[in-house]
């Protein structure tokens, strides 16, 4: 079985200090990959060099193979140069950014600009065509026709975001890359977005990479998550076992600091600190000046491995079988 | 500080509605409220964005005037119908503070952190001598060592740091109640479970009410006493955090609730989600606000406006006729449908 | 009406290092810190040196006339003399001293106008926001050099009223910038939370509101103190000016009655024509690296 996409050792780096420092995964055909991490972990930068839509001050490095279904030759992404990126783009990968609900020309209809993407985008040219295309994608999106005639300020932040999904799957590509796509929207809206996606991956068989800083909302949507930390992939598995099991100690206490409801209801201790600048990071393990459970051994770099069934933590402590209390572990770790 | 019987009301909010105008036309942002803050509690306001939470936290401060009904500081109207005067609203100003949901707007850009924790001291007349004994205890009071940054100004400081500055702000004058408007909303988890511990110590520490605005359930769920529901303008459902989140009693509480994402894989793939949009304030439905939207909708809802009625747990009310006994044969028929 | 920014938003405006200061990155280095800049800074400083001590280093008096007009340059006249036979170089010397003055002075009222104007609107809004929304549209419209030929003309000529016509007439650009920067700071959370703590709108002003607007000011302001050195050379040029003082104006003028150009002597006409346009030039590099300095967008795209 061969997958979708396979990322090896990508890096990114600005004026020589790195962005994103060596990250690999791998996306099967249908599959939903959840990247989260804290703002300046590198996930929206991991996003735009899997576009290679970097701006032009950041360089990177790594191999990004393709291998989208009815394809040949699986496509050899680092190599390509930008002429040969523009016949990937939307066609076999799209990009949801973030905020793209707020990139619409304001004074121009909304089928203006989606027949302008279409007619760039892919090789239906004719206005019938065309017409019929827009009025397809809003049904698979579940807007209403008659959207397609307004103005984007007379849609809703819920309705943009859609017109900008359904943008996405213009080319019918085999991968969707979605960039924070429910930040800015209240509860009832995101849950709406979510659906939508979801329901897209299985009817259309897409694959999804979402990234989010929110951890409720990748657990719902995606089959594995990777978790980002410092410009590195700290712990990658299926979601299931990742939530519950988790094995590097930054996903724990994100995950205790989480309120489940119905769960335990109250504040659990905090991480002390900062993410550090992926650019500067301190010597050995990323997490270690944060981390409670930190021992001399963690200044060594600690290499991402597999500790379970399909999931790998960046620990040099991993399996752990049980978690100390961190406060315990933290005051204990002090005194030697 | 506070002397009066310890479960008294810090603020009762009355039947009050503010008005905007909005492309010609008035709407009502907060359409008869009626609410009570009590001393040292934790109350969540939660809702959709343009539901009226900000609006009803600004005119608990009398930064808005109301159009009709009042808000009254321990049992002194101070804005609204009977308020009395500037003496009302300079001891709310001084009883109560408020903190805002974007870092980056709510500190003076060209104020050092010293001059922006002093300001509360010297706008409220405070005797200087003891500005700074007070500046350094709030910022300390917040985890901000103030030898390193009483200095500095806001743009050499983290959001993190920015949003405890801003705290350190609100608490210097010691007061009583503490209106946080989405004060974690902007900030990175690690980030955001640091300010949130910060302001439930000082909570606890200074006996201290804090009024939680969110759209976050979880969060209300999981850090406040009492949650308010507001759909448009009005609360819909009020209660025990406990009760109103996991039990909760109005069709909308359920939808809200259950438009959380869960941490769990496949959780929401099956749920049942709220359709449409938030209506727009300039045209509210007639009968019950929420009846266009509501998934257990009958006969009198799209007639009958409901106020808020028992339901459910101890002090539990719902503004929904499934819980109005004269409703109560054609609710339960409505509901087994 | 909870607004809900994106932390999209949130990660530009850090990265663009939000605040407007001119305070931290200090004004030295704004303005030293580029070729231009130094070169601006030291044309406009030379200019202000011989605008002071311009009348003691005239080698000759610049009214005095003798019989030796439109002389070409000489050891006597190093750039030659007028069409009165007075010493060219002195009369530049002397004349930077209106140039640089008016230029200045009715920048100064220029701004002072405009500050009040737009400060007032933007922060009360309503009707009186109206009004002098009114007002500052009207003057933006009205093309500036006419009005003040007319009102130049209908008042005696003085330094003064050359000073008070140009102020006049050029605030209302002023007005506008300041205005709509009062009206996003009105609604920025920290004017709000000092309202919130029973501030008076003295005090939100002073504190809150002024400091943010000044580096903005002051950089319009320099751009106008080049649009009034201009303005009071067109209008001497006019013969518009005070006829009783030496400006690189009246000189141009001077220089253009007596057909100094068909004549040939370029002496007369070059020296002050250079000096307005690398005054107005220094002055104007110096406001655009102000501007630049405190609207990070432009700083971006250079």
């Amino acid at each position: 079985m061969t997958s979708l996409l396979e990322v090896s050792d990508l890096r990114v780096t600005h004026r020589g200090s790195p962005i994103v420092d060596g990250v690999d995964f791998k996306l099967d055909r249908g599959e939903a990959l959840g990247l989260a991490g804290e703002s300046g972990c590198g996930k929206t930068t991991t996003a735009l060099a899997l576009m290679k839509l970097l701006p032009p001050a950041l360089t990177q490095s790594g191999s990004m193979t393709l291998r989208p279904e009815g394809a040949e030759e699986p496509i050899n992404l680092g190599r390509r140069t930008e002429a040969g990126m523009q016949l990937v783009r939307w066609r076999h990968i799209s990009l949801v950014f973030q905020g793209a609900m707020n990139s619409l020309d304001p004074v121009q209809r909304i089928d203006a600009q989606m027949a302008e993407a279409i007619r760039l985008h892919s090789d239906q040219k004719g206005g019938k065509e065309v017409g019929r295309k827009i009025s397809d994608l809003f049904k698979t999106v579940g807007l209403p026709v008659s959207a397609a005639r307004r103005y984007p300020h007379e849609l809703s932040g819920g309705q943009r975001q859609r017109v900008m999904i359904a943008l996405a799957l213009c080319c019918d590509p085999s991968l969707v890359i979605a960039d924070e796509p429910t930040t800015a929207l209240d509860v009832v809206m995101q849950a709406q977005v979510l659906q939508l996606l979801e329901r897209l991956r299985e009817s259309l068989g897409l694959a999804l990479i979402l990234i989010s800083h929110d951890l409720g909302v990748l657990g719902e949507t995606c089959d594995r998550i990777a978790i980002m930390y410092a410009g590195r992939i700290v712990e990658t598995g299926p979601v299931r076992s990742v939530f519950d099991d988790p094995q590097h100690p930054y996903t724990k206490l994100l995950l205790d600091s989480l309120p489940v409801i119905g769960g335990e209801r109250g504040l659990a201790p905090p991480i002390p600190g900062a993410p550090p600048d992926p650019g500067s990071p301190p010597e050995g393990c990323r997490f270690r000046p944060r981390c409670p459970y930190a021992k001399d051994e963690c200044l060594a770099d600690p290499p991402l491995r597999e500790v379970a069934k399909g999931q790998s933590a960046a620990c040099h402590f991993a399996p752990w079988k049980k978690w100390p209390d961190p406060r315990a572990a933290a005051a204990a770790g002090k005194k030697a | 500080m506070a002397t009066a019987e310890p479960n008294g009301s810090l603020i009762e909010v009355r039947d009050l509605a503010i008005e905007f105008s909005a492309r010609g036309q008035l709407a009502r942002a907060v359409d008869g409220v009626s609410l009570d803050w009590r001393r040292g509690e934790i109350l969540g306001v939660v809702g959709e964005s343009g539901c009226g939470k900000s609006t009803l936290a600004r005119a608990m401060l009398a930064l808005v005037e109301p159009a009709a009904g009042s808000v009254s500081l321990r049992g002194q109207v101070v804005s609204g119908e009977g308020a009395g005067g500037r003496k009302g609203v300079s001891d709310l100003r001084r009883r109560v503070q408020m903190i805002f949901q974007d870092p980056y707007q709510t500190l003076n850009p060209r104020q050092r952190v010293e001059a922006i924790v002093t300001e509360p001291l010297r706008v409220q007349g405070v005797p200087e001598g003891k500005h700074d004994e007070r500046v350094r205890r709030a910022l300390d009071d917040v985890g901000l060592d103030p030898e390193r940054y009483l200095g500095r100004y806001p743009h050499q400081l983290s959001g993190g740091q920015r949003q405890r500055v801003a705290i350190a702000a609100a608490l210097v004058l010691e007061p009583e109640g503490l209106i946080c408007d989405e004060p974690v909303s902007m900030l990175d988890a690690s980030v955001r479970a640091q300010i949130l511990s910060v302001l439930l110590e000082l909570q606890k520490r200074r006996v201290l009410a804090l009024v939680f605005i969110t759209h976050d359930l979880s969060l209300a769920w999981s850090l406040c006493d009492r949650i308010a529901v507001m759909y448009l303008g009005r609360i819909v459902e009020q209660g025990s955090a406990v009760d109103v989140i996991e039990r909760p009693k109005h069709p909308y509480t359920k939808a809200l609730v259950n438009a959380v994402p869960v941490p769990e894989a496949g959780g929401g793939g099956r749920r049942e989600l709220l359709g449409g949009e938030l209506p727009d304030p300039t045209a509210i439905p007639p009968g019950c606000r929420f009846h266009p939207r509501c998934p257990r909708r009958f006969e009198p809802c799209d007639s009958v406006d409901p106020s808020l009625m028992p339901a459910g747990g101890r002090d539990q009310l719902a503004a929904c006729l499934l819980h109005d006994p004269a409703q109560s044969s054609a609710a339960k028929a409505a509901a087994d449908a | 009406m909870s607004g809900t920014a994106t932390p999209a938003g949130l990660d530009a405006r850090a990265a663009a290092g939000a605040p407007v200061e001119l305070a931290d990155e200090r004004l030295r280095d704004v303005l030293l810190g580029t070729w231009r800049g130094r070169i601006s800074v030291g044309l406009l400083g030379f200019f202000i040196f011989i605008a002071i001590f311009g009348s003691l280093l005239a080698p000759d008096d610049p009214y005095a006339s003798s019989l030796d007009v439109l002389a070409p340059p000489s050891w006597a006249h190093p750039l030659g003399t007028t069409e009165q036979g007075s010493d060219v170089l002195s009369q530049l010397l002397v004349g930077a001293r209106v140039s640089i003055v008016v230029g200045f002075a009715a920048a100064a009222i220029s701004a002072l106008l405009g500050s009040i104007v737009g400060l007032t609107g933007g922060y009360l809004g309503g009707w009186p926001d109206r009004i002098l929304d009114a007002l500052e549209n009207w003057f933006l419209v009205i093309p500036a050099l006419p009005l003040m030929i007319v009102l130049a003309r209908l008042l005696d000529p003085s330094l003064g009223v050359l000073i008070l016509v140009i102020g006049l007439t050029s605030w209302a650009g002023t007005g506008r910038i300041v205005r709509a920067q009062v009206l996003t700071l009105r609604e920025r959370a920290f004017v709000e939370r000092a309202k919130a703590l029973g501030a008076g709108d003295t005090y939100v002003i002073r504190t809150h509101i002024l400091p943010n607007t000044l580096p903005l000011i002051f950089a319009n302001t320099v751009l106008i103190v080049a649009v009034a050195i201009l303005s009071e050379a067109a209008l001497s040029f006019l013969g518009l000016g005070d006829p009783s003082r030496i400006s690189w104006g009246t000189m141009l003028e001077n220089a253009f009655d007596s057909g100094a150009p068909s004549a040939e002597a370029w002496w007369y006409v070059i020296p002050p024509g250079l000096c307005i346009t690398l005054l107005v030039l220094s002055v104007s590099v110096i406001g655009f690296l102000f501007e630049e300095h405190i609207n990070p967008r432009l700083r971006d795209d250079r």
